[in-house]
C-alpha cells in the first residue's frame, strides 16, 4: 500500500521537477521595507556600503551609456541637473552599472570615470556591478532604474524616472519626474506619493546563463 | 558661405539617414486587403515588421524592458484609422528577464474608416512609426511607408489585393475575448488566477502562458506556474511590485498551442479576471464540477468517488469497527453483559437495540439530509460543533456514570442492566441503548467509514440512506448477532457479585469522556463554556444524588425535583454555552511533529506549495478521538520529528472543532465528510499530487510517507 503511494509520489514529483525545475524564493525589494543590503566597489575603487550611509538619503540610478533611454536623459541633460540638486541637497547619489563583461554599458573604472566627465554627470561615485549582484538584489530591470532609500535604511521609491516611457528625448520636457517628486516630498518629511512605478528602458545587461 | 554651410549640413544629414538606412534592423510596409476602396468601407490595413535576425520588437506591454510600437497616420480628409490590434506576442528571454514581443515578421492590423464622401480618384494612405528594436542592446527606429489605392464607387466594384489573403489570416489569428470565466486571489506574494473550463474545452492544452497586459499586479515571468484542476486551469503567479493597491481585476492575454483539425495552432484569448478575494480552490469547489476535481487518492488505492457496492461494504466494516471506540465501547459492553442474564429474552432485547441503533442513524442521515438541503457544508460529526450538544453530551454521559457508580439506579434501566431486563421497560431500554451507543460513536470517525461518507454526503439523497443505515447495520450487527445466537451469549461469564464491581469500573471510562468532552467545549468557547459545563455538570450531580435518596426511601418531593433540577441547571447552562465563541480556536491539537503549527489556509497552502515546500495538513478537532490518539501515537514520535524536521516540512493544522466552511470544502474535495483526515503535499511545485495517509496512524506509517523522494530533491534543474 505504501509502496503504491510512494511510487505515484515519485512519479508526481518526477513529473513537477521535469515541469518547473527549482524556483528559489529570494526576498525582493518592497517599499518600507529595509532597502536589500550591499556592497559595491566604485569606479576609484571605494568601496560602498549602503548600511554605511545610514543617516542619508541615497539614490541609485542603474545606468547603461549606450541604451537609448539613458541617452535621452543624459542628451537632455536631465538626469545630471537631478544629480547636482540632489548631491547638493546632501543625498548621497550612486549610479550602478550592472552591465556584464562584453556588453553594453559595461565599463572599468577610468572609462566611468571619462563617461562622467565627458556627459559632466554628477553622481556621488559609479558603482561599477559587473557581476550583476546588487542590480539582481534589487530587482533592477531597466535602465534607467531608479530607488531612494531613506535615512533609516527603507526603501522608499522604486521605478521609472518619470512617467514618459519613451526613448525619444523630446519627450522630457513636460514628463512628470518621479525621482524629483520623490525627493521633494522626503525633504518636507512627507510620505511618497508615487513609491512603485514601472520602470522603462533598454534591459539591464546582465551576465547571461546564471538564473 | 552660409549657404554652402547649409548645404553641407544638409549634404551630412541625407547621409546619416542613408547609412541609418542601411544598417535599419526593422522595416516597415504597409498593406491592404483591398485594391481598392469605396465611399464609407472599413477595410483592414496591416502594417507590417521585418525585424533582423536575434532582434525584437515588443507588444503592447513590452514585459521587463522595452516600448511598443507607434503609429502616426498621415491620411485623406475624412479617412480614420484605429488602433493597433496587437498579434501574440512570444516571450523573449533576455537573461534574466523577460519581454514580450516579436520576431522574425508581425503584422498589425488597424481598421481604416473611408468616409461616406469622396471625390477623388486616389487615396495615399501613409503611416509613419517609431518603434525600439532590441537584441542585447536597443534601438530606437522610425519608419514610414506608403499605399495608394484608387478609389471605385461602390463595394460591387472593390478588388481584392494581392495580400488579402495573409490579412485575412492574421485577422483569423487574432486573440479573441476569453469564453471561459476567470477569477484570481492575490495576496503578498502570489497571484492565483484560475479559469474555468478551460481544461475540459480545450485539448491538447499545450504551453498555456498569460501574458498580463497591465504592468504591477504579476510579474512577467517566461516560465509560469500552471496546473489543471479538473475541467479548470490555474495559473500561479508571483505578485508585481505594485502592492499598495489591491488589484480589481486582472487582465491579459491567454496564448497556448492546441490543434484544430490535427493542425497545430496558437491560440489567443483576452480575459479579465475579477478579484474574488478568497482562495479560487474553495470557490472551484462549491460548484459541482468541482467535486470531481479532487485529485487525491487514497492511501488503499480509493478514487475519491468509490461507488456504491464499494460505499456500502466500507459502511459496514466501519459500523463494525466503531464499535471498539472507547466512547461506546464501556456502553456495549454493559450491554452484552445484561443480554448474558438472561438468554431467554436476548433474541427480542437484540432486535430492541438493532431498532434503536437504525432509527438513530435514520435520524442522522435526516438531519443530514435536511442541513445539505438547507445549503449548509456539513460533514460527520458535525452535531460536536453545536457547543450546545457536546454540553448536552457531558450531562448525559454524567449522569450515565453516576447510574454506574451507584449514586442512583435508573428506573427501566437506560442501559437495561440487571433484573430491569426481565420488565416490560427493558425492551425501551434495550432501544435506547443503541440511541445511546449511536450517539456516542459520531465523534470517532472509524477507518474505513471516511471514504463511504464521503461519498454519501456527494450523492443523491437515496444513496445517502443507504449508506449511512449501511453504517448502522456494521454498528449493530456484532450486539445483533450475540443476541440471536444463544450459543455465543452461553460463552459469556456468568452474572455473579463481579458484575457490581466492573460495572463501577466502567464508570470510568464514562468520566473519562466528560472530561473530554469539557475539554472540547473549552476548545470551543473557551473559559465561558468550562463555567457553564461546571455549572450543568454540578446540576446534574445535584441532581443524581437526590434521586438516588429518594430511591432509598427518601421523600416523594426528592424525587419528583430531581429531574426538575437537572432540567432547571441544563437549560442555565445551555443558556450560557450558546453565542459564546472561543475568540481564537485552533489550539485543539494535542501534539504536533515540529514546534509550531501553522493554521491551515488555502492561499497559504497554494503560497508554501508554490515555493516548492513540503506541507503537511492534518485535518482535526477536538471532539475527534480518532485524530487525538493518532495525534499523540504518531506525530510526537522521535521518528517523525525526525522526519519532518529533515525535509522542512510545513505542519499545517486544519482544525474543524467548530464549523469552517473553508475546511469543509477542502474535505469534501478529498472525498471526505469529515475528520480525520491527513494529507501531505510533497514539495516541488503546485501539481504534484499530494498523498492522503490512512486514518489510523503509526509513527512508521507517517515517517514512510514523508520519506524523500530523490527526484523533488534535485536542485538546480532548469526550467525549460
Amino acid at each position: 500500500m505504501m509502496t503504491r503511494v510512494l511510487k505515484t509520489t515519485g512519479i508526481a514529483a518526477f513529473a513537477a521537477v521535469l515541469a518547473f525545475g527549482a524556483t528559489p524564493a529570494s526576498a525582493k525589494p518592497e517599499i518600507g521595507k529595509p532597502a536589500p543590503a550591499f556592497t559595491g566597489v566604485d569606479s576609484n575603487g571605494k568601496t560602498w556600503t549602503l548600511a554605511d550611509l545610514r543617516g542619508k538619503t541615497v539614490v541609485l540610478e542603474w545606468t547603461n551609456d549606450g541604451c537609448p533611454f539613458v541617452k535621452k536623459h543624459y542628451i537632455t541633460g536631465n538626469m545630471q541637473g537631478l544629480q547636482k540638486s540632489a548631491t547638493a541637497d546632501g543625498i548621497v547619489w550612486l549610479s550602478v552599472i550592472s552591465s556584464a563583461e562584453g556588453t553594453q554599458g559595461y565599463a572599468k573604472g577610468p572609462e566611468a570615470n571619462k563617461l562622467t566627465e565627458e556627459r559632466d554627470a554628477a553622481p556621488s561615485a559609479v558603482i561599477l556591478d559587473p557581476s550583476g549582484e546588487i542590480g539582481k538584489a534589487y530587482d533592477a530591470q531597466t535602465t534607467p532604474h531608479m530607488y531612494i532609500v531613506g535615512k533609516d535604511g527603507t526603501l522608499l521609491y522604486m521605478g521609472a524616472i518619470d512617467d514618459n516611457p519613451s526613448s525619444d528625448p523630446a519627450t522630457i520636457k513636460g514628463a512628470k519626474n518621479y525621482v524629483s517628486l520623490a525627493l521633494a516630498e522626503i525633504k518636507e518629511g512627507k510620505p511618497v506619493s508615487t513609491p512603485v512605478t514601472r520602470p522603462y528602458g533598454c534591459s539591464v545587461k546582465y551576465k547571461s546563463s546564471t538564473s | 558661405m552660409l549657404q554652402a554651410a547649409i548645404l553641407l549640413l544638409g549634404l551630412f544629414i541625407v547621409g546619416q539617414a542613408a547609412i541609418a538606412q542601411e544598417d535599419r534592423k526593422v522595416e516597415l510596409s504597409l498593406m491592404s486587403e483591398t485594391a481598392t476602396v469605396h465611399p464609407g468601407q472599413t477595410l483592414r490595413l496591416a502594417v507590417k515588421q521585418t525585424i533582423a535576425p536575434g532582434w525584437h520588437t515588443y507588444w503592447i506591454n513590452p514585459g521587463d524592458a522595452g516600448e511598443p510600437m507607434v503609429l502616426d497616420w498621415s491620411l485623406p480628409d475624412g479617412f480614420r484609422a484605429g488602433p493597433i490590434e496587437w498579434p501574440l506576442p512570444e516571450p523573449i528571454p533576455v537573461s534574466s528577464l523577460t519581454n514580450y514581443g516579436y520576431t522574425g515578421e508581425a503584422l498589425f492590423l488597424v481598421a481604416l474608416t473611408v468616409p461616406e464622401a469622396l471625390s477623388v480618384e486616389r487615396v495615399e494612405l501613409s503611416v509613419k512609426g517609431r518603434w525600439l528594436v532590441c537584441e542585447e542592446v536597443c534601438i530606437p527606429e522610425e519608419g514610414s511607408a506608403k499605399l495608394t489605392l484608387s478609389v471605385v464607387s461602390g463595394p460591387a466594384e472593390s478588388m481584392l489585393s494581392s495580400r488579402a489573403a495573409t490579412i485575412a489570416a492574421a485577422q483569423k489569428a487574432l486573440p479573441l475575448p476569453s469564453p471561459w470565466p476567470a477569477s484570481f486571489a492575490a495576496d503578498e506574494r502570489l497571484v492565483q488566477l484560475e479559469i474555468k473550463g478551460l481544461a475540459q474545452a480545450v485539448t491538447p492544452l499545450n504551453k498555456p502562458m498569460l501574458f498580463p497586459l497591465e504592468w504591477g499586479i504579476v510579474k512577467h515571468e517566461r516560465v509560469q506556474k500552471v496546473s489543471t484542476v479538473g475541467r479548470d486551469v490555474r495559473f500561479e503567479l508571483p505578485r508585481g511590485d505594485l502592492k499598495n493597491v489591491p488589484p480589481a481585476t486582472l487582465k491579459g492575454l491567454l496564448v497556448f498551442e492546441t490543434e484544430e483539425n490535427g493542425v497545430p495552432v496558437r491560440k489567443g484569448y483576452w480575459l479579465e479576471a475579477a478579484n474574488t478575494g478568497m482562495a479560487p480552490i474553495a470557490t472551484a469547489l462549491s460548484s459541482p464540477e468541482g467535486l470531481d476535481a479532487a485529485q487525491g487518492r487514497d492511501a488503499a488505492g480509493l478514487d475519491a468517488g468509490i461507488g456504491l457496492p464499494l460505499a456500502l461494504l466500507f459502511a459496514v466494516l466501519g459500523g463494525l469497527i466503531l464499535n471498539l471506540m472507547p466512547c461506546v465501547f464501556p456502553v456495549l459492553s454493559l450491554k452484552a453483559l445484561s443480554l448474558a442474564q438472561n438468554p431467554a429474552h436476548g433474541r427480542s432485547h437484540g432486535l430492541a437495540y438493532f431498532a434503536g441503533v437504525m432509527a438513530s442513524f435514520a435520524a442522522l442521515a435526516g438531519v443530514m439530509l435536511a442541513l445539505q438541503a438547507g445549503g449548509s457544508a456539513i460533514g460527520w460529526g458535525f452535531q460536536f460543533q453545536s457547543p450546545l450538544f457536546v454540553l448536552l453530551m457531558a450531562a448525559l454521559f454524567l449522569a450515565l456514570a453516576l447510574s454506574l457508580s451507584g449514586v442512583f439506579t435508573l428506573g427501566g434501566g437506560l442501559m437495561g442492566l440487571g433484573d430491569s431486563l426481565a420488565r416490560r421497560g427493558g425492551l425501551q431500554g434495550s432501544l435506547f441503548t443503541g440511541v445511546l451507543a449511536a450517539i456516542a460513536a459520531t465523534p470517532c470517525t472509524a477507518p474505513f467509514m471516511g471514504a463511504a461518507l464521503g461519498y454519501a454526503l456527494m450523492r443523491p439523497a437515496g444513496e445517502t440512506v443507504l449508506i449511512v443505515l449501511a453504517l448502522g447495520l456494521g454498528f449493530a450487527l456484532p450486539m445483533l448477532l450475540l443476541s440471536v445466537t444463544p450459543a455465543l451469549l452461553r460463552r459469556l461469564p456468568r452474572p455473579g457479585a463481579w458484575m457490581e464491581t466492573l460495572k463501577q469500573v466502567l464508570a470510568f471510562p464514562l468520566y473519562a469522556t466528560v472530561g473530554w468532552l469539557v475539554w472540547v467545549l473549552s476548545v470551543q468557547t473557551g473559559s465561558a463554556g468550562v463555567l457553564a459545563a461546571a455549572v450543568a455538570l454540578t446540576g446534574v450531580a445535584f441532581a443524581a444524588w437526590l434521586y438516588g435518596r429518594s430511591q432509598q426511601g427518601g421523600a416523594l418531593w426528592a424525587r419528583a425535583a430531581a429531574p426538575v433540577t437537572a432540567l432547571a441547571v441544563l437549560i442555565v447552562a445551555g443558556g450560557l454555552v450558546q453565542g459564546v465563541r472561543a475568540p481564537s480556536p485552533g489550539s485543539s491539537v494535542a501534539a504536533g511533529p515540529v514546534e509550531t503549527a501553522e493554521p491551515f489556509s488555502q492561499r497559504r497552502l497554494a503560497e508554501l506549495r508554490a515555493q516548492g515546500r513540503a506541507v503537511f495538513v492534518n485535518f482535526t478537532a477536538a471532539w475527534c478521538i480518532t485524530c487525538k490518539v493518532n495525534e499523540t501515537v504518531a506525530f510526537s514520535a522521535p521518528e517523525v520529528k525526525q522526519a519532518f524536521a529533515d525535509n522542512r516540512i510545513v505542519y499545517m493544522t486544519a482544525d474543524w472543532t467548530n464549523y469552517d466552511p473553508e475546511i469543509t470544502a477542502v474535505l469534501r474535495s478529498f472525498g471526505r465528510a469529515g475528520v480525520p483526515l491527513y494529507v501531505f503535499y510533497p514539495g516541488g511545485g503546485a501539481n504534484v499530487e499530494p498523498v492522503i495517509l490512512p486514518q489510523l496512524l503509526t509513527p512508521g506509517i507517517v515517517a514512510a510517507s514523508l520519506k524523500p523522494q530523490p527526484l523533488t530533491q534535485a536542485k538546480g534543474v532548469k526550467p525549460q
